[in-house]
């Protein structure tokens, strides 16, 4: 692999074993953050997007186990590392950011303690030194009144002040990986553009690699450079973020984009793919979305399609094409009208 | 699951509504992005699988399967009842014919836990005393359950000054340590069994009380509350007839949990010699009565001990199991 | 925060007045005169109207609350009807007793309880766990003067490690606190660890994780402040609980406290003594639940600056 990409994840595969069998949370995945740049994964609630998060940071609890696949970070095995190793790298190299600003702080320690302590663990710094840092990164953050505001407890702070006070946190070691687990989708939508602005502009600064999980593809848009549709522990779809905008190709991920709310266009009801995200205990056979796709034949019923490129860098997991689907579909129509 | 149908929004929640509730909690057992902890994900799978369940005994047997130490409690709870029920047939002697010439021997296959002082057997006693034990377990706890179930309906729907004197009473009550306001109880009612039940209900009100008062606040928000109390039915109604049985899981664990206290109390009681008095036989008075012979003939001090430690742990155990099972209803109010 | 701490300590006024009041309305509404009924039929009647008047028991009820009351107030707990001491005297002898029994049970009861409760959390689920939590549970469903019983048949008895019974040496109360302290260890036990198992479920604790701490870092640091909160309310409750137990631990083993005197006060029926313990330890209690309300505060950064 070359060494342009900060995280490289094949094949992956992480399992729940619960009583009525193993239920795989992420299957099969493969994906890549080069560095210095802006990765997605879009899906819904239990698309697995999560799991891969935390497989990364191999922070995933009992009953979970990851039980194949490589994660290379800066081209090395993640899976081959001792806990002790992995501690060092959490925090330091890779961090992470979560989807809960107001519950994610400790309520019983000051913010200052608790960002203080992040950098306390991996660089040995007399007390005046990582007070110092806490400041600055604080201040790099936005944070008014820097030095006071170390003195808070988390409940005294906003939402939006929170999740700053979790960037700086995340930040203060100047991490070659972020990963931000739906770092927005608690707050206000005036909060949630300077939080992204803020997290772009310190990936332009730092050079950080960020991997964004989130299921709000107006987030997307605005901060990928790259992203991967999940659905049921699988990838879908993937292509760079122009590509995938102007020519979506997985029904699936047609159905997310059809269900954003758009300003110029005047619609009865907002659209929603139908039925809900298949238990992963008991996936079809076939295609793990056939039964919500309303383009699905006996064979996506029978059997799981591969991913395949369709374009440069653009592949999809579909025996089709959304548009030769959609097309098909049209056409039938038109012929039972006839 | 090889029957799946394409999709339609009968086939995704198995056609029947009532269904909706368990298919869908089920899933979020096994979402693992779904914020749970495993002991969630498993009170949720078992709340599933028993509305899936088709009949009671079905039932029974996933209970049984999933928490066997609280099957077993039950059964030896049940085996004590039964003992106590027919102990005149279970017992190998009669509890009060005295052997002056068998006093305080050991275990033997004819007397297995020995003789006490007078030449009884102790086997035979500690099947009488069962009855004391589970008497004293059951009633008391019941009394004091439907007292301050009783108390924090009115605290809780009423408020104001009920609910002030109320919740002050029950201050003062907590405030005491129990035996010691037991002891005192018994020492004004003097000793005996029925003024144990008395005892063991004066002291053991006031958390039931607290526990059903909050309830019934969070439950007196409640739309259907609001509805049934728009339409003019009456305060009395509403208290007995909508927002006690939404308390019954709540009660049927407060009821299991706090057995054991009262047995242990009773036996407490009695050991100190103000419980239960001869002739009547009580496990924690066989104790007392045994502990001069503790170093000659221990056994007859140990064994009646012995019981009260398995029946006490026997509902501990139970109690335990029964929680577990009630929590998804009570954390779905 | 100072304002919150004098409020609650006023809030509990009322509450030992009630105690005070239920304790004498239950004491006192036996029918009879309590000289009689301990005297018996040996004495003449005019040496119980001497002595009832010297107790004060010729005045009115209402009148006879008001003078306990008064007396109350100045510290005065009134005299033995059977020892003819001062109740404050007896209570100022029995009471170091009781309290060494008290705190060397509470010691037990954390040094065993928390631990376990944490390690329990830790391995949720395993050997270690189940092991813990049987002994616990052992603990809460045993009758307190049984276990005395075998504790002196096995260790003093047989053993011959510690003392029967009594309360001269300090190894005198080995055997009494470890009773004591064992059926609390395993209610601390069981709430540190279901504590500990909601607070690891936290988002806090998963950043505590993803910042890179070792897991004794996260336990210790980061949980066991948050699950350690409950615990403390409890082990308040505990003071009760104890203080209850010691009735039954000190009846075993001849310890000289304040239980000791509660029961003998009943065998004897010796109303002002009974009353006395029963108020003194209810005091003891209410002041405990104080400290424990003060220390939750003072600890949870949220409710002190309420």
């Amino acid at each position: 692999m070359s060494k342009a990409n900060t995280l490289e994840i094949q094949h992956l595969r992480t399992v729940f074993h619960t009583r009525h069998g193993d239920l795989a949370a992420v299957n099969d995945v493969s994906l890549t953050v080069p560095k210095g740049k802006i990765v997605g994964i879009v899906g819904e609630s239990g698309c697995g997007k999560s799991m891969t998060a935390m497989s990364v940071m191999q922070l995933i609890r009992k009953p979970g186990e990851i039980v194949s696949g490589k994660i290379l970070f800066n081209g090395e095995d993640l899976l081959t590392k001792t806990p002790r190793e992995m501690q060092a790298i959490r925090g330091d190299r890779i961090s992470m950011i979560f989807q809960e600003p107001m519950t994610s702080l400790n309520p019983v320690y000051t913010v200052g303690h608790q960002v203080e302590e992040a950098l306390r663990i991996h660089e040995h710094l007399p007390k005046e030194e990582l007070q110092r840092r806490a400041i600055e990164i604080f201040e790099a953050v936005g944070i008014p009144e820097a030095k006071e505001r170390l003195a808070s407890y988390p409940h005294q702070l906003s939402g939006g002040l929170r999740q700053r006070v979790m960037i700086g946190m995340a930040m203060i070691c100047k991490p070659d990986l972020l990963i931000a687990d739906e770092p927005t989708t608690a707050l206000d939508v005036t909060i949630e553009a300077q939080i992204l602005a803020l997290m772009k502009k310190l990936r332009d600064e730092n050079g950080t690699s960020i991997l964004l999980i989130t299921h709000n593809m107006g987030v997307v848009a605005k901060m990928c450079d790259f992203v991967y549709v999940m659905y049921a522990g699988r990838v879908m779809e993937q292509a760079e973020v122009f590509e995938l905008f102007r020519n979506v190709q997985h029904p699936y991920t047609a159905g997310l984009l059809q269900s954003i709310p758009r300003i110029d266009h005047v619609v009865d009801r907002l659209y929603a793919i139908p039925g809900v995200v298949p238990n992963l205990l008991h996936l079809p056979d076939g295609c793990s979305f056939c039964t919500r796709c309303r383009y699905a034949d006996d064979r996506c019923f029978s059997t799981m399609p591969e991913l395949k490129e369709i374009a440069p860098e653009h592949l999809i997991r579909c025996f089709s094409t959304n548009s030769a689907l959609a097309q098909a579909a049209e056409q039938s129509e038109e012929v039972q009208h006839a | 699951m090889k029957n799946l149908k394409r999709y339609s929004p009968e086939t995704a929640f198995g056609g029947k509504n009532e269904r909706k509730d368990l298919t869908s909690s089920a899933k979020k057992a096994n979402d693992p992005d779904a914020k749970l902890s495993a002991k969630d994900r498993k009170r949720i799978q078992l709340a599933a699988d028993l509305g899936e369940a088709e009949t009671g005994w079905d039932k029974i047997k996933i209970l049984c399967s999933e928490n066997k130490l609280a099957a077993i409690s039950f059964v030896v709870i049940v085996v004590i009842a039964l003992m106590a029920i027919f102990a005149p047939a279970a017992a190998p002697y009669d509890p009060t014919k005295q052997d002056l010439l068998h006093r305080l021997e050991g275990m033997s296959p004819e007397h297995i836990f020995g003789t006490d002082q007078l030449g009884r057997d102790v086997f035979s006693r500690m099947i009488y005393g069962a009855r004391v034990s589970l008497v004293i377990g059951l009633l008391p706890t019941f009394l004091s359950l439907a007292l301050g179930t009783v108390l924090g309906l009115i605290s809780g729907y009423l408020g104001r000054t009920a609910d002030f004197i109320i919740m002050r009473l029950a201050d003062i009550t907590m405030a005491f340590p129990s035996l010691l306001l037991a002891m005192v109880v018994m020492y004004t009612l003097g000793a005996g069994i029925v003024n144990i039940f008395l005892a063991l209900t004066f002291v053991s009100w006031a958390g039931t009380a607290r526990v059903i008062r909050s309830q019934t606040l969070s439950l007196r928000e409640m739309e259907y509350i609001e509805a049934a109390r728009s339409m003019g039915v009456s305060k009395w109604h509403i208290m007995f007839r909508h927002i006690l049985p939404n308390c019954l899981p709540n009660l049927i664990v407060l009821f299991t949990l706090n057995i054991p206290g009262s047995i242990l109390s009773e036996s407490s009681l009695s050991f100190l010699g103000i419980g239960a008095q001869p002739p009547m036989t009580s496990w924690g008075l066989m104790v007392s009565d045994g502990k001069q012979y503790l170093f000659t003939n221990p056994v007859i001090a140990i064994a009646p001990g012995v019981a009260i430690l398995i029946l006490a742990l026997a509902f501990n155990f139970l109690g335990d199991g029964v929680r577990d099972v009630m929590d998804p209803y009570l954390n779905k109010q | 925060m100072t304002k919150k701490i004098v409020n609650r300590v006023l809030v509990s006024i009322p509450v030992l007045i009630g105690v005070i009041l239920i304790i004498y309305v239950m004491l006192n509404v036996i029918p009879g005169n309590p000289i009689e009924v301990m005297m018996a039929e040996h004495a003449r009647q005019d040496v119980i109207d001497r002595i009832s008047a010297y107790y004060g028991l010729d005045k009115p009820v209402w009148e006879q609350f008001l003078i306990y009351l008064n007396n109350l107030l100045h510290g005065d707990l009134g005299v033995s009807y059977k020892l003819n001491r001062s109740v404050n005297s007896l209570i100022a002898d029995a009471f170091p007793y009781t309290l060494k029994l008290a705190i060397a049970a509470a010691l037990v009861s954390w040094i065993i309880g928390i631990p376990a409760g944490i390690l329990s959390a830790i391995r949720e689920n395993t050997i270690v766990d189940r092991l813990f939590m049987g002994f616990s549970l052992l603990g809460v469903s045993m009758p307190v003067f049984w276990a005395a019983l075998i504790f002196q048949y096995i260790f003093a008895y047989r053993l011959g490690w510690v003392p029967v019974s009594g309360a001269e040496t300090w190894q005198s109360y080995i055997l009494p606190a470890i009773v004591l302290g064992w059926s609390s260890a395993g209610t601390i036990a069981r709430l540190t660890r279901s504590n500990l198992l909601e607070v690891l479920e936290e988002d806090y604790i998963r950043t505590a994780w993803a910042k890179g701490l070792s897991q004794a870092g996260v336990i210790l640091h980061h949980a066991f402040k948050n699950a350690l909160l409950p615990v403390i309310t409890m082990m308040a409750i505990q003071v009760a609980s104890l203080l209850s137990g010691a009735v039954i631990t000190e009846t075993v083993f001849a310890i000289p406290g304040i239980g000791r005197l509660a029961v003998d006060a009943i065998t004897n029926r010796d109303m002002p003594l009974l009353q006395g313990t029963v108020i003194f330890t209810t005091i003891l209690i209410i002041a405990g639940n104080l400290i424990a309300d003060i220390l939750y505060s003072v600890i949870d950064p949220r409710i002190r600056e309420k």
